[in-house]
């Protein structure tokens, strides 16, 4: 990119902008009110920390005679083994602490009281050309006939906050396997819903984040490989070219949730080989063991980091750049790799420069080795959104024209569709050649002909 | 003078510029400037030194400054539409207040400084408003020079782009 006149412009408007100063008796009454704050939090620690110790003592021995009694009344032995027990343990571990929630949806009634054009969509995932799940702004949704129509299946009582739903996350297997977390902002915690009956039950899990209950964590990745094996990972704040983050696992359909990894938020400290610096974009794995963390580079070369044992530690990972995205000076967003099987699979890479030139690491070898594809360039400078119903053959489109592949992005050939502009679509999604979708303005769109003609 | 007071008064002017710029208002930003310093004074133990100390406050007063501008965006929508809608709105009596001391093609930049995405917003406002080197600006957002240099040319182009767009807008609302 030039600097031209009106970069120039802009600039000195900038500069024109009224430097607001404090006076100095503000500085002083501020300093004043700074030293008093510390005094008085000191003084009220003190004093929690007797209290703490004093009843904690006292509780501890009330409530261990209690159970006693309790259990020998009821049962005469006191069990030892309490692994089924709700639990929250220090290292993260939470255990389902809800009963399950019903919706008397059958699919039946999702056909019967169906929504034909659902507002506010914030995400989609079709699981084929019939079934799908759909995130909206107060719902969650799912289709069982392409997207003709939406049944309403949140689960009862579960008010999505209007300061939320930008940040929920929801990921499916299949029309009956799904899950979705919703961030309780200044609780400290995300709750996470799960059905294994195509929303007619959620089961519903509480993670608490290590921050505290003032924190705002926000599941920025929800991510299975099968129906037991997931991982989520939390934001816990967002630092000038880094987010800390916390990650965990569940082996068990997400009925419990175990911290693997945990960073601070004010330090620079890494964490079982995963930097805090460096905005992180995405995460997916292959099997329980082996996945990858992508994120934006704030030095030069590529951000990508990979795992062998479930997410514990992380080794950094190099992908192989190619002239003119080989500059030292160049950075680079790895986004979330998608496979098509544990060996197939494409990481998609954008590089920093005119364009959004955007290129598409191969591998067939279970992420062993990264082959770029020539990078995709924008003409009208917005960055792509893409699909791919194979290895080989995908979409992409930048908000203006149609981007079709078949030999994995090393080509592609352009068209604008017949009847619409493209303007504000994002996630595309193709199941195959012919039939897909999108969300435009937060409306489902959908396209039967390879993405010649959409309709609302 | 202890070394406590010597590190408010060092950084105390330019981050309540900053918080002034991100949040809009005079009292939120003191607010938030003294959070900061109370919060690293309790996370000191906390700080490695693998960046420079401005980097680690302004860091903690980022974090703050979004925890607030979250908390007052699920309270009150007015401050959206005052910012999207700034020449109609901006004496409400609930307008930040560093836009009464603006100009109305000012309040038109700041309002599309609004509307940047927040690493955005931060760039322009450290090396556009307040006029930092590139150097400083890397250092306080803990990025190289060039992705200071790339970003805050990107962040010119947008806001060109939001400038116009309001432009036009006003114009077909005029028409």
């Amino acid at each position: 990119m030039k600097w031209t006149q009106d970069d120039e412009t802009c600039n000195q408007r900038l500069k024109q902008l009224p430097k607001f100063e404090l006076a100095s008796y503000e500085t002083d009454q501020m300093i004043e009110r700074i030293q008093s704050e510390i005094r008085k939090r000191k003084t009220i620690n003190k004093r929690r920390r007797f209290i703490f110790t004093l009843s904690g003592a006292a509780s501890f021995v009330a409530i261990a005679c209690l159970v006693i009694f309790f259990w020998q009344s009821n049962y005469g032995t006191f069990p030892f083994n309490t692994r089924n027990q709700p639990t929250s343990d220090p290292s993260g571990r939470i255990t389902d602490n809800k009963s399950n929630q019903t919706n008397s949806n059958t699919d039946h009634d999702i056909l019967n009281a169906s929504i034909i054009k659902p507002q506010g969509v914030m995400s989609f995932h079709m699981n084929d050309a019939h079934n799908g799940w759909a995130l909206t702004t107060q719902s969650i949704l799912r289709t069982n006939n392409g997207g003709s129509s939406w049944g309403d299946v949140t689960p009862k009582n579960v008010h999505i906050p209007t300061d939320s739903y930008t940040s929920m996350r929801m990921t499916s297997l299949d029309a009956k396997v799904a899950w979705f977390a919703l961030p309780e902002p200044q609780q400290g915690k995300v709750t996470v819903y799960s059905t294994t009956n195509g929303g007619k039950q959620w089961h519903e899990s509480t993670v608490q984040s290590s921050f505290g209950n003032d924190s705002s964590p926000s599941p920025t990745t929800l991510y299975f490989t099968d129906a037991k094996h997931g991982w989520m990972v939390l934001s816990v704040g967002v630092a000038m070219g880094s987010e800390p983050v916390e990650l965990y696992n569940t082996s068990d359909g997400g009925i419990t949730w175990n911290r693997i990894l945990q960073q601070s938020m004010d330090t620079g400290s890494q964490s079982n080989g995963l930097p805090v610096n460096g905005d992180k974009t995405g995460l997916a794995f292959i099997d329980p063991m082996n996945g990858w963390i992508t994120g934006i580079s704030h030095i030069s070369g590529t951000w990508l980091y990979q795992t062998h044992d479930g997410g514990k530690t992380w080794n950094s990972e190099s992908l192989k750049l190619l002239p003119p995205y080989n500059n030292s000076e160049e950075y680079a967003d790895t986004n979330q790799p998608f496979f098509f099987s544990e060996k197939e699979g494409i990481l998609p890479v954008v590089f920093h420069d005119q364009g959004q030139p955007t290129v598409f690491y191969h591998t067939n070898d279970s992420g062993a080795s990264w082959i770029p594809s020539k990078p995709l360039v924008s003409h009208s400078g917005n960055s792509f959104t893409w699909s791919f119903v194979d290895s080989k053959y995908g979409f992409a489109t930048d908000q203006d024209m149609m981007y079709v592949t078949t030999n994995g992005g090393d080509s592609w050939s352009s068209f604008a569709p017949a009847n619409m502009k493209l303007k504000n679509v994002s996630n595309i999604q193709f199941v195959t050649t012919k039939t897909g979708w999108a969300i435009q303005d937060q409306q489902i769109i959908s396209t039967s002909d390879g993405g010649h003609n959409w309709s609302k | 003078m202890d070394d406590w007071e010597k590190l408010y008064r060092t950084h105390m002017g330019e981050l309540f510029q900053f918080l002034l710029y991100m949040t809009g208002n005079r009292e939120e930003a003191k607010d938030l400037t003294q959070d900061t310093f109370i919060k690293v004074h309790e996370k000191y133990s906390q700080y490695r030194n693998d960046s420079s100390v401005r980097t680690w406050i302004f860091a903690i007063a980022r974090n703050l400054a979004m925890d607030r501008l979250r908390k007052r965006q699920s309270t009150s929508r007015l401050h959206e539409k005052l910012v999207n809608n700034v020449t109609l709105h901006a004496e409400g009596p609930e307008g930040p207040d560093v836009r009464f001391s603006m100009n109305e093609q000012n309040r038109e930049l700041y309002a599309a400084i609004q509307s940047l995405k927040v690493k955005n917003r931060c760039v322009v406002i450290l090396r556009g408003i307040q006029e930092y080197s590139v150097k400083e600006t890397a250092d306080i957002l803990g990025w190289t020079q060039n992705r200071v240099n790339v970003m805050y040319h990107r962040s010119l182009k947008q806001l060109q782009k939001l400038l116009s767009e309001r432009r036009v807008n006003y114009e077909v609302d005029a028409g």
